[in-house]
């Protein structure tokens, strides 16, 4: 137990006592005020040992909190953003290569970052079989809509 | 909460486009929510259940948070029962021997004793109380300073960028100054509230009996002024900062869409489903985030609300044979946990509100 509770404890015993004892005259009335007077003090001793400086302290903190939501929140904003572009794009290959027949698996993306929250492709590997004879209108699809040029499309055939 | 679980089950069939469901997944693990499950006990981890990839099964975790409430309900009562059936032996014991006793000052002697008997024997086992339920407090504040940033910033990503951040200012310093002040005065008051029922039950007297009322009421006013504050804190940031995220989302994804071709729309279309798969993560997260409070909470709620009703049930035992320094004792101490009970519980409140607020979030 606390030292504090003890003395507490330790005093309301004491003064009870005092005060059972005392006889009921004069006396009585100046020992029951004293008596008071000692356990108020001992009841708001908590205010006296707040740290008044806490809510100064966490105000200050108030600043730098909102500014870390906000940047961990782009930062995995953007990250998130990225797979999802990658996704799309690969989708888009993908759904543009079966209306031409061609069977495209493995379509790995990379992306360069040209701005705020903005991609742009950078360079596309495939896997293709199928209708291999689409090849060269699939290639020039993805370096007219994507802006991926040849040179940056490597192209692989599976038998 | 039920309905909760509904909607959480069926937004994964709102999206018509299959990045939205395959982007949830990777969401969860980019927000890292697995941060939520630690600092949870088994027992707490088992209630709780798993966030999953998006889909959090609230009614589950619900059933098993009652089961599990039951349970430890059942354990405390038999606990609480033995040591209950203690106090009333010594209770009945001073009631004969007061009633084979015929002069009146060894009968207040023998009840001055039976009274300390008491005071002694049930001090440890509250101060033990007291200790529990700080333990609990400092839990949950420890838990939030984990959990909280990871609701707030899928909630930031999910559109509601300044509301967000306000929030979660506003939310971690009312609790951080309010978990602080309940601690710092509660607690003391808790204990000075003890120590006059103490004193009053082996002494009564008018003076011991108003302070210890002084005390009970100062302890209430504390923790119904700390819970409306922080509540009037986290509202008032709300409405001061909702409107300003919604007209921003529309501005930037009429930027995207016109400046690029394309490639322009696989942006916003990345756009629009990053904001869905944020807005999935932080509904997960929130929900998630109560069932563990809900779970840290339970186990201290349930044993101090059994001490508590235990204690009155002594009391009032002792009020039929008469011995009004026990009732005074008990009655006191049953108040006292009570007390500890509404502390633990406004601590959960203001956790609750704060998870709550992280949820209600401007939607894209």
């Amino acid at each position: 137990m606390s030292a504090a509770l003890r003395s507490l404890i330790a005093m309301s015993l004491i003064g009870g006592a005092a005060l059972h004892i005392c006889p009921a005259n004069g006396t009585r009335q100046v020992l029951k005020l004293l008596i008071t007077a000692i356990l108020i003090a001992a009841i708001l001793t908590p205010l006296r040992e707040l740290d008044y400086d806490l809510l100064g302290l966490e105000e200050a903190k108030l600043g730098s909190a909102e500014a870390r939501i906000i940047q961990e929140s782009r930062q995995r904003e953007n990250s998130l953003k990225e797979q999802a572009f990658i996704h799309n794009c690969e989708g888009y290959i993908r759904s543009h290569a079966e209306e031409l027949g061609i069977h495209a698996e493995n379509i790995r993306l990379s992306v360069v970052r040209t701005g705020e929250a903005r991609w742009e492709p950078y360079s596309v590997s495939l896997e293709i079989s199928g209708n291999t004879a689409a090849t060269e209108e699939l290639c020039q699809l993805i370096c007219t809509e994507l802006g991926i040029p040849a040179e940056r499309q490597v192209w692989t055939l599976n038998e | 909460m039920k309905q909760l679980a509904c909607v959480l089950l069926l937004i994964p069939l709102i999206f018509s486009k299959a990045h939205a469901q395959d982007l949830t997944p990777n969401a969860m693990d980019v927000f890292d929510v697995e941060i939520m499950e630690r600092g949870l006990s088994e027992e707490e981890a088992k209630i709780s259940g798993k966030p999953g990839d998006g889909v959090y099964d609230m009614g589950a975790a619900l059933t098993r948070l009652w089961r599990g409430v039951f349970e430890k309900f059942k354990t405390e009562m038999h606990a609480g029962l033995g040591f209950a059936a203690s106090l009333l032996a010594l209770v009945f014991l001073c009631a004969f021997a007061c009633a084979v006793c015929t002069v009146d000052q060894i009968r207040d002697a023998i009840e001055i004793c039976g009274a300390s008997a008491a005071a002694m024997l049930l001090t440890g086992s509250v101060n033990s109380l007291v200790s529990q339920t700080v333990e609990a407090i400092y839990r949950l504040s420890d838990y939030s300073k984990a959990a909280l940033p990871v609701l707030y910033t899928a909630a930031a990503a999910s559109g509601a960028v300044s509301s967000s951040a306000v929030r979660y200012a506003a939310a971690s310093l009312a609790l951080d100054v309010m978990m602080s002040l309940s601690q710092k005065t509660v607690i003391p008051l808790i204990y000075a509230y003890l120590a006059l029922t103490l004193g009053a039950s082996v002494f009564p007297n008018p003076l011991l009996e108003a302070m210890q009322q002084l005390s009970n009421w100062a302890a209430k006013t504390v923790l119904k002024a700390s819970t409306i504050v922080f509540t009037a804190c986290l509202s008032i940031s709300s409405l001061v900062s909702t409107g300003v995220d919604a007209a921003a989302l529309k501005t930037t994804r009429t930027v995207i869409s016109a400046s690029l071709p394309v490639v322009g729309g696989m942006l916003s279309d990345a756009s629009a489903a990053v904001l869905a798969a944020a807005g999935v993560v932080r509904s997960c997260a929130g929900a998630f985030g109560l069932m563990a409070v809900s779970a840290m909470c339970a186990g201290p709620i349930v044993l101090l609300s059994v001490k508590s009703f235990l204690f009155k049930a002594v009391a009032e035992a002792a009020d039929s044979v008469q011995n009004a320094r026990l009732k005074k004792l008990f009655s006191g101490l049953g108040n006292a946990i009570g007390l500890l009970l509404g502390l633990l519980g406004c601590s959960a409140i203001m956790l609750f509100l704060s998870f709550a607020a992280g949820m209600k979030a401007v939607t894209a």
